[in-house]
């Protein structure tokens, strides 16, 4: 079953989708409009290229060390989490166990993600991963 | 303008040309060619991020102005590194100009 | 928090990111250096997340993302959890977020 539809399955998963590196081009389920899904995206794309760089630098002082590649980054609001593994995201609501669960699932189904950032990124959607940003 | 002729202004000690996927094209000065690739791959994963985030700010601020970002500042205590496009400088603060600098980077990026 | 599954490090750093303690499991691949270059980026991470988190709110008028309860850098073999000054280091196989976060919104 496809991650997205998996993930809107579970009590409490408010939106999943996933977004692709420019951040303009992204699907999505649940309770977004086009625009706030579209803003999502460049949210999860800011995230995950910093976390990218950072596990990088991690990597050059201490090689090897588990952190690279990196699978992805959680943010943790008062009653919504944000939770996102390679290319896909989900918007969940602070409930008993329905963090790890969706954790669980995203790095199962998605988590094999590879070193380079760019084709993990286009991985499904689709795109030129040689493509210059601007 | 060159590497060559960045080089010689006031300050600096490393300038680098890079690539999308962070591959060093041409560096001029006074880093180890290991240090230069680092300093290359360091540019472009700061140039992503900046540019994602100038693009979060835009989002939030609603302002036009921000994006598409074209560069950034660290600023040490005694060094400073810059960017602009995918140019990348090292100087000495007490010699160098900030602003020289990054307006011949700026002018080398769009070549 | 050590006693958390899967944990590897923990430690404590000031507003700036300075590494303030820091306990590490034995033969762990992680060292005082790591955890220090941790501590600042979590520092960033939290700052960046607040923002977006304030920006979200403002701009699609949603709540429940203000106050910020946290951060967690899923790396591939483990995942490093923040909140306030206090971090956690767990791997991935055994993590348990939820008591993370719970662990590091408490201390």
């Amino acid at each position: 079953m496809h991650i997205v539809r998996q993930l809107m399955a579970i009590p409490g998963v408010v939106a999943a989708g996933e977004y692709a590196y420019r951040g303009d081009r992204f699907s999505y389920e649940g309770a977004l409009t086009d625009e706030f899904a579209r803003m999502a995206s460049i949210l999860c794309r800011a995230n995950t290229l910093s976390v990218n760089m950072q596990s990088e630098i991690f990597d050059s002082f201490a090689e090897n060390c588990g952190c690279r590649p990196v699978q992805g980054w959680i943010v943790r609001g008062s009653q919504i989490t944000i939770c996102s593994v390679g290319n896909y995201f989900a918007f969940i609501e602070n409930r008993d166990e329905l963090l790890n669960d969706v954790m669980t699932i995203m790095r199962a189904k998605v988590g094999d993600v590879q070193d380079d950032l760019l084709v993990n990124l286009y991985a499904r959607l689709g795109g030129n991963t040689k493509e210059a940003l601007y | 303008m060159t590497l060559r002729k960045i080089l010689v202004l006031d300050g600096v000690t490393a300038v680098c040309r890079f690539r999308d996927d962070g591959v060093l094209m041409a560096a001029e000065g006074m880093l180890s060619q290991d240090q230069m690739e680092r300093l290359a791959k360091f540019a472009q994963w700061y140039r992503r991020m900046v540019s994602s985030n100038t693009d979060v700010l835009s989002l939030f601020s609603q302002m036009r102005g921000w994006s598409p970002s074209q560069g950034w500042v660290v600023q040490g205590d005694a060094m400073t590194v810059c960017s602009s496009g995918n140019m990348v400088c090292m100087f000495e603060n007490a010699q160098g100009s900030l602003n020289e600098v990054m307006r011949a980077l700026t002018e080398a990026a769009h070549e | 928090m050590m006693d958390l599954p899967g944990a590897l490090a923990a430690f404590t750093y000031s507003d700036k990111g300075d590494l303030q303690s820091h306990v590490l499991r034995e033969g762990t691949a992680l060292t005082p250096q790591v955890l220090d270059l941790l501590a600042r980026s979590c520092v960033a991470n939290l700052a960046i997340a607040g923002m977006e988190a304030r920006g979200w709110e403002a701009l699609t008028g949603q709540a429940g993302f203000q106050p910020l309860q946290g951060f967690s850098l899923v790396g591939l073999e483990w995942s490093v959890v923040v909140d306030g000054n206090c971090g956690v280091v767990v791997k991935n196989r055994d993590a348990d977020y939820e008591a993370c976060f719970k662990a590091v919104q408490a201390a």
